[in-house]
Order: C-alpha cells, then sequence, then structure tokens
C-alpha cells in the first residue's frame, strides 16, 4: 500500500511532472519551430533600415556573426523601434496642431502640415525612457551675447 | 546628441539619416526639422550599437566567439526591459525562444508594409582582402629535422630565399676578347655617326635622302607642268641649272670714295646761311626807326677740356636802320665770314664733337 501509495503518489507527481514537461517540451518545439520559421521569413521582408548599415554598425560593436539572419533580426528590432517611436512623436504632433490658441484666434496656423519638431520628439522619447533636451539657443561664436567691453579680440 | 556627429562616419550617418527620413515619412509625417531628423539618426544608430554590444556580451559570457539567435533575443529583452518593455519581461525562468520581444517582432512584421530602402547599397566598411595565413608545419606535412621548432609554426619559406648562393666571378678579359669588343665598339660608333648624318639631312629638308639628279628631274618636270598650265614662262618657276651651263657675271663692286673733309662738309650749309641772311636785311623797310631787342642777346657757351671756349653772340648789336643798307650788309657778311671760320676752327680741332654744334 506504502509502496503503491509512495508509488501511486510518485506516479501521480511524476504524471504530472511528465505531462507537463511533455507539454512544455511541445511548446518549447513549436516556439523554437515559430523562432525558425519567422527567421526564415526575414529573408523575404525587406526592412527600411539597410543590411549593410547594420553590418557595419554591428561589426563596430564586436558583433560578428556571417548569419544574414541575426542582420535582418537587428534591422526589423531597429525598425519597430524606429517606428514606435516616430507614430508616438505623430501622436503628439497632432495632439499640438489641433489644440486651439485662446489668446488670438488670428495666430493660428493655416498650415496644418505634420511637422516632426524637437518637442514632440522629446515627449515621444521620454515614454521610451531617453532623455533628450536640444539647446535653448546657438551661439556662432565664443564672444556673442558678452558685453562689448568684455570681448577679447 | 550632436557630439559623435563627428566622428567621421558621414556615410553611415548619411544613409541612416534617408532610412530614418524613410520612417517618418512612412509613420505620416509630412517633413521634418533637421535637427530632430539627426537626433533620431543618433539614437538609432546608438540602439544598433547596444544591441550588438550586448549579443556579443552574451555569446562571450556562454563561451561562443559567435552569437546566435538566442543572444541577439537576450539583447532585445535587455533593451526593451531598458526602454518599452515586452510582454513576460517581469517573469525570471521563461525560455528565451517564446519571449515577447519575439512575438511583437513577428506581430509587427506581419502588420507592417514593406518599406524598403530607396536604392541599393555597397558593403561600405570597404572589406580589404586579407592574406590567407601561411598553413603550419603540420597541415604542410613538412619535417623541419629540428627538435626546438614545434609543428605548430608556419611553414619556412622556400629555401631559394634565404639560402647563399655562389657569386659569379667575371672571367679575366683576354686578348681576342679585347679585339672583338673593340671592333664591336667602332661599329657602334660608325653607326651611330651615319644615323646622326641621317637625321641632320632628314632636319634639313624632306628630299634629304634622295639624290641629286632625281632632285633636279623632278625640279624639271614641275617646271614644264607650270609652263604648260600658263601662257607665259616664269622665270622664277623654271629648275635651277646645274653649275658651269650658264655665265654669271660677277657683280662688280664701286670704288671707295674719298671721304670729304669737314670744311667741304660744311660747305654748302654755310653758304646757304648767308644767302639767307642777305635777303633778309635787304627787305628792310626805310621808314623803321630803331628795333631794339625785346630780348637781351642769347649767348651760348662751349667749354671742354683742352678746347677754346668760344662765344657766339647772336643779334649782338642793334641794328640802326637810318645808316646806309648797303654798310648793313657788308657789316653782316664780315661778322657771318668771321663766325663760320670760328665754327670751323673749332671743329678742326674736335672733330668727335661735331654733332653737338
Amino acid at each position: 500500500m506504502m509502496n503503491n501509495n509512495s508509488g501511486g503518489g510518485a506516479g501521480g507527481p511524476g504524471g504530472g511532472m511528465g505531462t507537463g514537461v511533455g507539454g512544455g517540451g511541445d511548446g518549447r518545439h513549436d516556439d523554437e519551430a515559430a523562432l525558425t520559421e519567422f527567421l526564415s521569413s526575414l529573408m523575404d521582408y525587406t526592412p527600411t533600415i539597410p543590411d549593410e548599415l547594420v553590418e557595419h554598425y554591428l561589426g563596430r560593436s564586436g558583433f560578428h556573426c556571417p548569419d544574414l539572419r541575426l542582420t535582418r533580426l537587428v534591422a526589423v528590432a531597429t525598425q519597430k523601434f524606429l517606428s514606435d517611436i516616430a507614430s508616438d512623436s505623430l501622436q503628439h504632433c497632432k495632439a499640438r496642431v489641433a489644440a486651439p490658441i485662446k489668446d488670438n484666434k488670428s495666430k493660428q496656423p493655416k498650415d496644418r502640415r505634420l511637422v516632426l519638431t524637437m518637442d514632440d520628439l522629446s515627449k515621444a522619447l521620454r515614454e521610451h525612457g531617453v532623455n533628450l533636451k536640444h539647446a535653448e539657443y546657438f551661439a556662432d561664436s565664443p564672444s556673442a551675447g558678452m558685453a562689448p567691453s568684455t570681448r577679447e579680440e | 546628441m550632436s557630439g559623435a556627429s563627428g566622428s567621421g562616419d558621414d556615410f553611415g550617418r548619411a544613409v541612416a539619416r534617408a532610412a530614418v527620413a524613410q520612417a517618418l515619412e512612412a509613420a505620416g509625417f509630412d517633413c521634418a526639422h533637421r535637427s530632430a531628423v539627426d537626433a533620431v539618426v543618433d539614437i538609432l544608430l546608438r540602439y544598433i550599437t547596444h544591441l550588438g554590444r550586448s549579443a556579443a556580451f552574451h555569446a562571450n559570457l556562454a563561451g561562443r566567439a559567435l552569437a546566435n539567435e538566442l543572444d541577439v533575443i537576450q539583447a532585445l529583452e535587455e533593451v526593451g526591459a531598458d526602454t518599452d518593455g515586452f510582454a513576460g519581461a517581469a517573469a525570471t525562468g521563461h525560455c528565451l525562444v517564446s519571449s515577447g520581444v519575439v512575438r511583437d517582432l513577428m506581430a509587427f512584421v506581419d502588420s507592417k508594409d514593406e518599406v524598403p530602402f530607396a536604392r541599393p547599397l555597397p558593403r561600405f566598411p570597404v572589406q580589404r582582402v586579407q592574406p590567407q595565413p601561411t598553413a603550419s608545419l603540420a597541415v604542410a606535412g613538412r619535417e623541419t629535422g629540428m627538435r626546438h621548432v614545434p609543428e605548430w609554426l608556419p611553414v619556412f619559406p622556400d629555401p631559394h630565399t634565404y639560402v647563399s648562393t655562389e657569386v659569379w666571378v667575371e672571367p679575366p678579359a683576354t686578348k681576342d676578347r679585347v679585339d672583338k669588343v673593340e671592333q664591336v665598339r667602332q661599329r657602334r660608333k660608325a653607326e651611330k655617326s651615319l644615323l646622326s648624318l641621317q637625321q641632320r639631312l632628314a632636319m634639313a629638308g624632306a628630299d634629304g635622302f634622295r639624290p641629286v639628279a632625281a632632285v633636279a628631274q623632278d625640279n624639271a618636270e614641275k617646271g614644264k607642268e607650270i609652263q604648260a598650265a600658263g601662257t607665259k614662262r616664269n622665270p622664277f618657276l623654271e629648275p635651277a641649272l646645274p653649275p658651269g651651263e650658264k655665265y654669271v657675271s660677277e657683280v662688280d663692286m664701286p670704288p671707295e670714295k674719298k671721304k670729304p673733309s669737314v670744311l667741304e662738309a660744311f660747305a654748302p650749309a654755310i653758304q646757304a646761311r648767308t644767302i639767307k641772311e642777305f635777303d633778309a636785311g635787304a627787305g628792310l623797310d626805310q621808314n623803321q626807326r630803331n628795333i631794339v631787342p625785346k630780348e637781351r642777346a642769347r649767348v651760348h657757351l662751349k667749354i671742354g677740356f683742352g678746347k677754346k671756349p668760344f662765344a657766339a653772340a647772336l643779334n649782338s648789336r642793334a641794328l640802326d636802320l637810318r645808316e646806309d643798307p648797303s654798310f648793313l650788309k657788308e657789316e653782316a657778311k664780315d661778322d657771318k665770314k668771321r663766325r663760320a671760320g670760328m665754327i670751323l676752327r673749332a671743329s678742326m680741332e674736335n672733330p668727335q664733337e661735331l654733332p653737338q654744334l
């Protein structure tokens, strides 16, 4: 009995484990097959970012692999990242254009074109964990903005 | 952000800028600020570099020199966890094959249309042809015969590159050899002189190599053709006559004339001047009173070393019109003669200064 129980007990968990492992193994095989199929399908997909550019910068970073599928994988991941940033920036841009100016209605821009600005981009990048700040002004020379008496010429 | 723009990788950045512009246009933007595009380009290149560095790190951590897809997925998970996050990022014991990053990428590829890069690109880090490593002694199957040289070292170069060979010694020159060399030298000298003569003849004229008889015959034929064409004979177009056929008189040079003296040379000028002065004096009006010159008479002095200074006064005295004109003529004649004599004496003493008078 005890043996049976133990056996049964062992068999129960064992069966459960077996089922679990078996199910996990089948799922893992399915995932591996899906990954392999996805990598092979990348050979037919042409990303916006060219392979030569990705290979160049991957090689500069120390990543050397002759498999073109991995280069395409990195290119697709980069394109997805870029597409997410662009779509978020587009939403911010549309919100900025659609917002009415209450102070002076004559100052509302008639040009409704969607222009990517640094403000929209910085808001979108902040959501992706990138802090972007652009300079408030640009000095064309080291002495620009200084008093005439303090300039060294 | 723009600090890395001067890294010398302008071509890569230009390609990335074009790709970013295409992606922004596909996303729905009409245009973009240049600074915003540059910022996106910088972030994009940093993203690729970060992915590559992280994947290479995981491959090295696993003891592999080359990365595989699992290293890339793990790098994507790290970057995704830092930025966006992904499905299943909180789980610790999940399998990389069934990662949420891969599922997101699959969904992205299925949902988004292809926007390929505008133009085909060359492999812009130019791949230099690297020299093949030399095979080792074990691979080549050679034996060095030396115990201290291991087999894994590359093979030795070909023996002819380092084995010393005999130096060729020139045999001593014999008398026959010297004679032959001298003959060859003389022959070359004669050929060189003949060649230079031919070149000189060729430079002198286009017909330099042709014999004289042939040239004369050609000239005669040309002359006949021209005579047939024209009605009159042109002596300038006739062929040159051979020497001795026609007698040509010699040109007589005129005999040298005797050089004239100074007095003979100046005599006509002196006579003409005296006649002119007399004619002017004869035409004076009787009604005129004294004519006082408006200016003081100029005195021309000529002073030189070893020469007698002389003075010639023009209009030396005022003319008194109340006097007899015949007396005036005689006095003027004597004055002119005296002055001419002084000039002639001075010129005889200093003949080299005649042009200055």
